[in-house]
């Protein structure tokens, strides 16, 4: 029932949290990602930097070695003859020399002294000079010539000075000098592989380091062969080439250099962001991972939360909607306990309460319905209206025309009272007048048996009482009192005011109540006429008024004496009707 | 109305649980999803096996040099291979065998050098028939004049056929004959650079016709001894580096060593030292190593559904003793570490 317009709370609730959750995470993510990069991004250059550090300390220990073994050999006393080439031969000596540094640094493949008259010695016992190339063209030759004396360094090239051998080297050279003139040169080939071994250690997936010479040529690369062959480029146009440790950044690619004073050489290491970058992509993935599993909590927690809040209001709608349609006895059974349980409570409150006024109304309206009819079937009742026209015929016979009139006009009046006025309320005055007419009927017809007398202050004849209330009071005075009197009959009608209050007296001298009926007030036990027109008129008052006001009822039972006042013959029979004094 | 309760109840409580396995399923789908997306060639790298079939097994320099690449590249891109090939290049049944063997395996790729591009034209149809990607390298295998595999990976033979014709045109005295000496006349190859050497000659030159050592470099000594009994030989053109070490040795025991001029083609440790001393007097040097690179990163893409371009070159460079220790020659001609 109703499903249509369900949910539109909850909807709201789920949303809600949901956009709050997502936002949240939103918001979250890319400030965590951003910093969580740049710390990333900080550690990895600062760990290439101290990567970078390594490497070049690793290297230097190689480039130094060379350089303090080539001390060593030119200072050599035998190397020094051998050079000026003086006798005795030292070569023999040389070549121990030689073998016995190789010894203590494996990683030298060749320790060669060239001599410029073509003599030469090396570390190998049997070594032969490549006959088919000329090394005073190769550039580690000229460049230790350019270079007089101080150590120079190769990139990688191939060993061609050694026949029959092509080792990949590291070589430097050096120019010697006897008595001022050159005499030789000094070649010490390092173990290519060694290099490659200390750079290789520094690769990882996210960045690796390479080696650029002092001529720009690639002392080492980690992937030199597709350099080489131009399958993979380098930027050789970030790297730098002075003191000191610099960094340029190009295409999230970060270059930082260094160069070693010692040998001319660059190592360039080489760090790629965008490799962290989609290292990070795992943590976006964990980030949408995590921001779903949320969210779905989330949606979980709301949901439930809105079902515990909505359904209880779901609940109250429907018991509206079922009163709503007119079923009052309709109640919200509200079994959580919060606010919605307590405006449940007041529902049902407020339910009862238009369940009885409506009741009330209804009972009014009946109470009413009754009234008129009775107060019309009052007036023309047959005994009444026969009584009255055949009055009325026997004066117009003995030509009491002007008694016919104004009983005439009075039975009109009566009628017309009767069925004019619509309104419950009326005036006092117009309530008495009513009872005034009834009376002149009646007068004429009981003659001097029957006296009416009215004791309303001028001042009340506006008040509002419930209409036909006093003309049934009269009526049973007349015909359960008066009618069965023997000797004059009086009835007053009084009226007077007290503390808001306004009673109507109605007395009479007549026979009295019976015992039996008086001890049966305020109800009524007989269903005469008399007893239902007298709780017919009780019951509207006290519908319309409140239960403090109704009828009371003094009588005299008939066979005691009525004691005297002011020495008139005293009242037998007192009804007195409590209303509410309401002006206009 | 009780009643009705109880079942739209049990009938939320349903709902409810539906959503949530909808819920987490989406949410599981999507995190797989994304971390599919994200690592699919990784994810294939570690299952794809490739075999690649040479045109011999043996420890020679090109072949080295191309096996070399194959590993390196290999090892970027996560793939496992092996690599297989006959004895020698002459063995073409072999290398047929080889290929339905290979097909049998069912690897994930097959990278393939043909010894005949005529023989092996059935079993590398028999490869793609099986559905599996063939990448072709050194020499190309052809159904009607149309390429089989999906990509060629080799030099441009002709053009490097061209250089060395050149560079023999260049040295060569005139009226001298020039004979060419090729290495197995079923492959691409060896056709292609027959072809090329023969355009760069021109046709002033009287070349004669071309002998083939059928990958054997007894054969080829034995060829190129028999044309240096002609006196008016001036040149030999070599198609690959065994056929030339054949004729340099034939050149050398001739004593015919720098008067009769030698081009050939690839390189070696004896290639080098016949350069270095004059015998050979030029060299057209391939890149084996980028030919093998290039076939299993090609190979790799096909696999992951990219496209490829047929052929690629990788080219071939022309080396005489002068530039033998430049840089980037010195690199292709001594094995690097």
């Amino acid at each position: 029932m109703a499903k249509a317009h369900t949910g539109h709370l909850r909807n709201s609730i789920l949303f809600t949290s949901l956009f709050i959750i997502v936002s949240i995470l939103c918001v979250l993510f890319p400030v965590t990602y951003s910093i969580a990069a740049s710390i990333l991004q900080t550690n990895s250059i600062s760990y290439t930097k101290q990567m970078l550090r390594q490497v070049d300390k690793s290297i230097n220990y190689y480039i130094s070695g060379m350089v303090s073994v080539s001390d060593y050999i030119v200072e050599n006393e035998d190397v020094v003859s051998y050079l000026a080439a003086s006798q005795p031969d030292t070569s023999s000596n040389v070549m121990e020399e030689l073998q016995t540094v190789a010894g203590t640094r494996p990683d030298f493949v060749n320790l060669i002294i060239l001599r410029e008259d073509g003599a030469f010695v090396s570390n190998h016992d049997q070594m032969g000079i490549n006959p088919n190339w000329d090394y005073r063209e190769s550039s580690w030759y000229k460049d230790a010539i350019t270079a007089e004396g101080e150590p120079v360094f190769s990139s990688s090239r191939v060993e061609n000075v050694v026949a029959g051998e092509y080792d990949w080297v590291i070589s430097m050279s050096r120019a010697l000098y006897s008595n001022g003139q050159l005499s030789g040169i000094l070649l010490v080939d390092l173990n290519y592989q060694q290099i490659a071994d200390i750079c290789s250690l520094s690769n990882n997936d996210s960045g690796y380091i390479f080696i650029v010479g002092a001529d720009g040529r690639l002392v080492y690369h980690p992937q030199q062969r597709l350099v080489y062959s131009g399958i993979k480029t380098e930027r050789f146009d970030l790297v730098t080439r002075s003191e000191g440790v610099n960094a340029v950044i190009s295409d999230g690619y970060i270059y930082t250099s260094s160069l070693s004073p010692a040998s001319g050489w660059v190592t360039v290491s080489v760090f790629d962001t965008n490799q962290l970058v989609s290292i990070s992509s795992d943590v976006i993935v964990l980030f949408v991972g995590i921001g779903l599993f949320f969210s779905i909590i989330t949606f979980i927690i709301s949901y439930v939360a809105s079902k515990r809040l909505t359904d209880p209001i779901l609940q109250l709608k429907a018991s509206m909607k079922q009163f709503e349609k007119g079923d009052f006895d309709a109640k919200a059974n509200i079994t959580v306990n919060n606010e919605v349980a307590e405006l449940g409570e007041s529902f049902n409150v407020m339910t009862e309460r238009i369940k009885n006024l409506v009741a009330q109304e209804l009972l009014i309206e009946e109470q009413k319905r009754i009234s008129e009819l009775q107060a019309l079937q009052a007036q023309i009742r047959p005994h009444f209206l026969y009584n009255t026209l055949e009055s009325i015929i026997w004066m117009s016979e003995i030509g009491e025309n002007e008694k016919v009139i104004e009983m005439t006009s009075a039975l009109s009046k009566l009628f017309r009272a009767t069925t004019s006025n619509a309104n419950e309320l009326v005036t006092l005055k117009t309530e008495i007048d009513y009872v005034t007419n009834y009376m002149k009927i009646q007068k004429m017809r009981y003659q001097d048996k029957l006296n009416f007398r009215l004791d309303v202050d001028e001042s009340l004849l506006q008040t509002k009482v419930i209409k036909l209330i006093i003309q049934p009071m009269v009526e049973n005075a007349i015909y359960h009192g008066i009618k069965q009197l023997k000797g004059q009959g009086l009835i007053i009608v009084s009226a007077h005011a007290e503390e808001q209050k306004l009673y109507i007296a109605i007395s009479d001298n007549g026979v009295g109540f019976d015992k039996g009926i008086l001890d049966g007030t305020p109800d009524f036990a007989s269903k005469d006429e008399s007893g239902i027109g007298i709780n017919n008129v009780k019951d509207r008052i006290k519908l319309f008024f409140g239960s403090e006001y109704g009828i009371n009822i003094k009588s005299i039972v008939q066979d005691e004496a009525i004691p005297e006042e002011n020495g008139m013959p005293g009242m037998r029979t007192t009804v007195t009707l409590t209303l509410p004094l309401i002006f206009e | 109305m009780k009643h009705v309760n109880f079942i739209s109840r049990k009938g939320k409580k349903f709902v409810k649980i539906l959503l949530l396995v909808i819920m987490i399923s989406v949410s599981v789908g999507l995190v797989t999803y994304t971390a599919v997306m994200k690592i699919p060639s990784s994810l294939n790298k570690g299952v794809s096996k490739i075999i690649v079939i040479g045109k011999t097994n043996q420890d020679l320099a090109f072949w080295l040099s191309l096996r070399d690449g194959i590993s390196v590249a290999a090892n970027e891109y996560g793939v496992t291979y092996e690599y297989w090939g006959p004895d020698t290049e002459s063995d073409i049944d072999k290398q047929i065998s080889l290929v339905y063997k290979a097909i049998e395996e069912k690897p994930d790729a097959i990278i393939l050098a043909a010894t005949d591009y005529e023989r092996l034209a059935q079993p590398a149809q028999a490869i793609i028939d099986a559905g599996i990607p063939l990448v072709t390298m050194d020499s190309n295998v052809y159904a009607n004049n149309v390429q089989i595999g999906s990509c060629f990976v080799a030099t441009d033979n002709v053009q490097a056929g061209v250089k060395a014709g050149e560079e023999m045109k260049s040295l060569l005295p005139d009226g001298r004959k020039v004979a060419v000496i090729s290495h197995q006349i079923g492959t691409t190859s060896s056709r292609d650079r027959d072809t090329g050497v023969r355009q760069g000659l021109g046709t002033d030159i009287n070349i004669l016709p071309t002998v083939d050592s059928a990958g054997s470099e007894d054969k080829a000594f034995e060829l190129a001894d028999k044309i240096l009994k002609d006196p008016e030989i001036g040149g030999i053109v070599c198609l690959n580096e065994y056929s030339t070490i054949g004729a340099a040795r034939a050149i050398i025991g001739a004593g015919l060593s720098g008067k009769v001029l030698l081009v050939g083609f690839d390189s070696s440790p004896s290639l080098n030292t016949y350069l270095e001393e004059g015998c050979l007097n030029a060299t057209v040097i391939q890149r084996p190593f980028n030919m093998g690179y290039v076939s299993v990163v090609n190979a790799v893409a096909v696999l992951n559904g990219k496209k490829v371009d047929p052929f690629y070159d990788t080219g071939s460079i022309l080396v005489t003793k002068g530039t033998m220790y430049l840089e980037e020659n010195e690199k292709l001609l001594f094995p690097f570490t």
